[in-house]
């Protein structure tokens, strides 16, 4: 597994290969690199490039964010790319309103004045929303599907309505009425729609997915790092030692890594409470076994190597052996089995908030994001699709790392 | 001293075993084999020219990396990828095998010539009986042969071979690696193929084993008029066995002879620095001769002759043009050798 | 009733039963030794498998119910259920209840909803995920091992860079992400499939064995299931004997030959034929069968997409190792042909390694059932799980990780001596 056993059938080629590596300047190496690897060098640096865009990103999710993440950016389902209606209030001429709050500050006779006309529910809930943050003394909505535009705005003249909330699309309809004037907009003004649409509760999915990458990326991550800080001492240890610790500590592990990650992570989650730190915890605790396994068959290996012996005749002790001999020897394989397990470990974590371990609504994360967006499915395909390639994504980005760097270290399979 | 306690239908074999007369089995004519590297094509087998005669044991002898086994896999074909077989005729038994599309090649192989391998141990499907590898053998290159009748044969063939029949029931690690090894001649003679390479077939025998081998090889010779190609680096080998030998180095043909005249009186500086360096029990105390440098690179060999590096006799000829492989005629007090002497040195040639 | 899921699971544990002891009588010492070793190792697997999901339940910083039950609960009531399940007792009093319990096949009560014993809940939905599970296992096996092996043959060509891209591909998509597409595209969009569960409510079917294709396919009582079973897993191979008893009564002469050659085969031409009778007289219920295969078909693919990645990997990895192999260019040189070659001689000595290989997948494999059963709301272990936790039902969690720790400590030492058993290393 090592980079020296990649010993080639010619020799002098490579010796002399290796001479102008040598010799050559970074990007000559990296050209050199790359007629030599082939196609895996290329998707190693592709992929390399895809995981180092992807942790920008979550350093720094508001430069690509156009929104917050727990920010209601816009109506309820909207669908990407759409967007969504603008509202106009519409008054007398002679009316002392100017903005929409003003319709309940100048109440003469509030029966009267609080009716405002609706044309549909987006506009029902900007109303719902005034309503809330003026302690429900806000204009009352009067909801009536079986009229025209026309007849709406009649009902201002008529005095049925103080108000009526008038879509964008039939300002036209205004210029009947001489007697009516547009205020203005009413609630926020859109001027675009959402990459990637808005969620049930109006947030830009696109944000979300921006500002769900830290999150996503920290489960994957950490709880790899954590499982290699547990599982590759133990294995040293234990493949160096030997004897019934050993033993002992290979059957609990092999039980452990025959046992589905997922659900013992269940297991873990359910008792635990809910949080991007128990996630974390769950999912390390079940990658200790890839660790241990792969590090002491590769210790067991290398023991028995002749440097090592060596080394031992020479009076190298057990610790120092055990650091400077072993352990760097170990270390190649387990930065190839560390990317594939980051893939791993953020699809078990998505599958466990996708299962309901999940996290609450304010944390953006994609598996639960996608969890939720389930619920709509029906209707909302967007709340399911995008979370999914995100994950889809970012794991094919640590998994083609982990895949093309293991053939490039892989001599065995290189042989031809 | 190979026929002498043979029966008389091998004596008749051997005028032709010498290369006396008679046309050869096979002629190979200009061969070159190709591997592409990184660093530019290696000519491993270099306008290689060579006639193998019905009934004789070659031996094919030289340095590891010489082009010995790439020859042995070329006369079959074999080369695979990123080698390759740039140029050259394999004329056996009158047809081109360079012509032959893979099917019609892929019913010479095993049938016509067949291979012995040089490790017993691997060269057998771990997962597959005895017998089905015979059978396999067998029914491959004639299906109307009924499996069991395959079977029949088997038997014969093993019994043959000093086996018993209750051994072809068995996995091929359960035999020991001398048995295997008999196994791997069973395969190679299933079909009674004309030409049996065998690449370095005794290297990982012992030597008790190993001579058991070689006295069954040269049996099987006699009583099937085999034709046996020995590649080894191992001289011993071809001195007891080999009618004749050819020299390899880098490529090419150095040097071919019958065996004795080969090893008493060798005409090719290579040829003589090779027997030299060969451990000898009765030359106590002696030290060994070592030839000076090492086999060349084939990526960018020397001009002229390949081996004038090395070479303790070389003049300023051989750096610059190659000779030809010419016949010697012996020098004077030798006697005549029993086939053509052929030489691939500017040291018996005329030039300018 | 003959044919119920106790009778099927008594069945098959019976079978594999005489198959174990049939090596261990008939196998060589060594593959006696590893057959009883490898099922005693299975006790304390499925010890430490226990124990560590026991002890992450209860002795990781958290509560089990305070964190599980919604604010606001009425306190006596929390008292009571945490009496109810020994919370309160010392941990290793709790510990040893537990695991006589499991001995007992006693995994508790469930807490809400419907109060029944966790393990009566396992029984009903255990023949859901084996209806699940096995055919995906079969279908993933086929893609995988066949595009695997082809990329094999191909190394380094362009088919096996598209291969091995695509298996990549499909292990970085999360499963049930996958799920949800096909169900959106298949079923939501083009209406061909159904969303979700088993069966539609509407078909009337008789639920002897609860594994729906058997049901449907067997419809009275499953006599004849019962026969056909005897006859493939007990007829053919104690047949067997039957065929070398003829042939070695045969006179050994060459027109024999085809004599013997139908004495050999003659018992499966029997035994195929009272099997084909006897389907004769089967009524299979055919709406009942489309209507089933129809809802296995989505989860089904899903599943088996989800591991295919894996395998295609794993063979190929394998193969091209198995291709350099001294013996496979020995079979070149005997003219065997390149087809025979590739995917006999090469792809039987992969096929090994990969069966251990699929005994540690089998963990993936029930990994993804959960996942997909909660997508496709399939009834089965998966969904009863994520229904223990939606509910905070405490011991239906428990219960159903350690019934799946039984399960795969069970499956994984079937496939070890399995593997010991087509090995002839191991066997002789």
């Amino acid at each position: 597994m090592t980079q020296q056993s990649d010993v080639q059938p010619d020799p002098p080629a490579q010796s002399q290969w290796q001479t102008d590596l040598q010799n050559a300047g970074l990007w000559r190496k990296f050209l050199q690199m790359s007629r030599w690897h082939g196609v895996n060098w290329w998707l190693m640096v592709i992929s390399a490039i895809g995981v180092l865009v992807f942790v920008i990103i979550a350093l720094f999710p508001s430069w690509f964010a156009p929104y917050g993440h727990n920010e209601e950016a816009g109506p309820s389902r909207m669908a990407p790319g759409q967007k969504p209606d603008n509202y106009l209030l519409i008054v007398r001429q002679d009316s002392p309103y100017t903005d929409f709050p003003s319709l309940d500050e100048g109440v003469e006779s509030p029966s009267q004045a609080a009716k405002v006309g609706v044309r549909n529910e987006v506009a029902s809930r900007i109303i719902s929303e005034q309503r809330k943050k003026y302690d429900m003394l806000g204009p009352r909505p009067v909801r009536v599907f079986d009229r025209t535009v026309e007849q709406f705005l009649q009902g201002i003249l008529d005095g049925d309505y103080a108000a009526v909330l008038l879509n964008e699309k039939y300002q036209e309809a205004l210029a009947d009425f001489p007697e009516l004037k547009s205020v203005g907009y009413v609630g926020r003004v859109y001027k675009h729609g959402f990459l990637l649409g808005t969620n049930v509760l109006g947030f830009d999915v696109f944000s979300r997915l921006i500002y769900g990458t830290r999150n996503t990326l920290l489960i994957g991550m950490s709880s790899a790092i954590f499982a290699a800080l547990f599982g590759i001492p133990i294995g040293l240890l234990s493949g160096f030692w030997g004897g019934w610790p050993d033993r002992l500590l290979t059957l609990t592990m092999d039980s452990l890594y025959s046992f589905p990650g997922l659900i013992l992570a269940i297991a873990i989650a359910a008792v635990l409470e809910p949080g991007i730190g128990n996630i974390i915890l769950a999912i390390a605790v079940i990658y200790i076994p890839t660790y241990f396994r792969i590090v002491r068959g590769q210790t067991l290996a290398i023991k028995q190597e002749l440097y090592v012996e060596a080394a031992r005749a020479l009076g190298a002790g057990r610790v120092a052996t055990l650091a400077l001999y072993i352990f760097p020897n170990v270390l190649a394989s387990v930065v190839v089995i560390f990317s594939v397990n980051v893939a791993d470990a953020i699809l078990t974590g998505a599958g466990l908030s996708f299962i309901g371990l999940g996290l609450p609504v304010t944390t953006p994360e994609w598996g639960a994001d996608l969890a939720k967006g389930q619920e709509s499915i029906q209707s909302a395909w967007w709340l399911v699709t995008f979370p999914g390639i995100a994950i889809a994504l970012l794991t094919l980005a640590f998994s083609l790392l982990g895949e093309s760097v293991s053939e490039i270290l892989n001599p065995r399979l290189n042989r031809q | 001293m190979t026929a002498e306690h043979s029966e008389p239908t091998s004596v008749a074999h051997r005028s032709t075993r010498l290369g006396a007369q008679g046309e050869p089995l096979m002629r190979i004519r200009d061969l070159h084999v190709e591997y592409a590297t990184r660093r530019g094509p290696l000519s491993a087998v270099d306008n290689l020219s060579l006639d193998i005669y019905r009934g004789e044991i070659l031996g094919l002898v030289g340095e590891s990396g010489c082009g010995k086994s790439t020859l042995g896999k070329a006369l079959m074909r074999m080369i695979q990828p990123p080698g390759q077989i740039t140029r050259g005729q394999l004329i056996f038994d009158g047809v081109d095998l360079m012509t032959l599309p893979e099917t019609e090649m892929r019913k010479v192989r095993g049938a016509r010539i067949s291979m012995i391998f040089q490790d017993p141990m691997t060269s057998l499907n771990p997962v597959q009986r005895i017998d089905e590898h015979i059978i396999e053998a067998i029914r491959v290159h004639q299906p109307e042969i009924s499996r069991r009748e395959a079977r029949r044969r088997a038997v014969e063939l093993i019994e043959r071979l000093g086996i018993g029949a209750k051994r072809l029931e068995d996995y091929p690690h359960q035999l020991s690696g001398g048995m295997r090894q008999r196994v791997m001649i069973g395969l190679a003679l299933a079909l009674k193929a004309d030409i049996i390479i065998a690449d370095e077939a005794t290297t990982s025998l012992d030597v008790i084993v190993e001579a058991k081998f070689l006295d069954l090889l040269r049996e099987l010779r006699d009583e099937l008029n085999l034709t046996i190609i020995l590649i080894t680096h191992n001289i011993g080998i071809v001195a007891e066995l080999a009618d004749r030998v050819v020299v390899m180095y880098a490529g090419r043909v150095a040097e071919v002879a019958d065996v004795d005249t080969l090893f008493h009186y060798p005409k090719h500086p290579y040829t003589q620095g090779l027997l030299k360096s060969v451990p000898n029990i009765d030359l106590d105390g002696d030290e060994l001769y070592r030839m000076p440098g090492s086999p060349p690179n084939l990526i960018d060999p020397p001009g002229g002759c390949r081996f004038h590096p090395r070479c303790p006799q070389a003049k300023p000829i051989c750096a610059q043009r190659e000779p030809a492989l010419a016949a010697v005629s012996p020098a004077e007090g030798e006697p005549t050798p029993h086939s053509e002497h052929l030489v691939h040195c500017w040291l018996y040639q005329e030039h300018e | 009733m003959i044919l119920t899921f106790q009778s099927l699971c008594i069945g098959s544990f019976g079978l594999i039963g005489l198959f174990l002891l049939y090596a261990i009588a008939k196998g060589s010492p060594s593959l006696r030794s590893f057959i009883i070793t490898r099922v005693l190792l299975t006790v304390p697997m499925v010890w430490i498998l226990v124990t560590v999901v026991f002890l992450f339940m209860r002795v990781l910083p958290g509560d089990p119910i305070k964190s599980r039950m919604k604010p606001g609960t009425d306190p006596t009531k929390i008292a009571r259920i945490r009496e109810q399940l020994g919370l309160d007792d010392p941990i290793y009093v709790q510990y040893v209840n537990y695991l006589t319990g499991m001995v007992r096949g006693d995994l508790g009560v469930s807490i809400v909803g419907e109060e029944r014993p966790v393990a009566e809940q396992i029984a009903e939905r255990l023949p859901a995920t084996i209806e699940l599970v096995i055919p995906s296992a079969l279908l993933m096996l086929i893609f995988g091992i066949s595009s695997g092996a082809y990329a094999a043959n191909k190394h380094k060509k362009p088919p096996d860079v598209v291969i091995r891209l695509g298996a990549v591909f499909i292990y970085s998509i999360p499963i049930f992400w996958m799920g949800l597409m096909l169900q959106l595209v298949f079923s939501r969009r083009l209406g061909w499939l159904p969303v979700a569960g088993r069966i539609s409510p509407d078909i009337p079917l008789d639920r002897h064995t609860n594994i729906l294709l058997i049901d449907s396919v067997f419809t009275d009582q499953g006599v004849q299931a019962v026969l056909v079973f005897l006859l493939v897993f007990v007829g053919l191979p104690l047949s067997r004997i039957w065929g070398g008893v003829v042939r070695r009564y045969l006179p050994d002469h060459p027109s024999s030959e085809w004599l013997e050659v139908w004495a050999g085969r003659i018992h499966m031409v029997v035994i195929l034929a009272l099997v084909f009778l006897i389907s004769l007289t089967l009524r299979p219920n055919w709406t009942a069968l489309e209507n089933v295969l129809k809802h296995l078909v989505l989860p089904m693919v899903t599943l088996s997409l989800a591991l295919v990645g894996v395998f295609v990997r794993l063979t190929r990895a394998n193969m091209i190792e198995t291709l350099q192999e001294d013996y496979i260019i020995a079979a070149r040189a005997r003219g065997v042909p390149e087809r025979t070659v590739v995917y006999v001689h090469a792809l039987r000595n992969t096929f090994i390694p990969i069966l251990t290989l699929i005994g540690l997948q089998v963990a993936i494999l029930f990994a993804g059932a959960v996942l997909t059963e909660t997508t496709f709301s399939w009834p089965g272990m998966g969904l009863m799980l994520r229904d223990g936790i939606a509910l905070r039902d405490y011991p239906r969690v428990q219960g159903g990780v350690a019934a799946f720790a039984v399960l795969i400590a069970i499956t994984t030492m079937l496939m070890d001596i399995l593997y010991a058993f087509i090995d002839p290393r191991i066997r002789y």
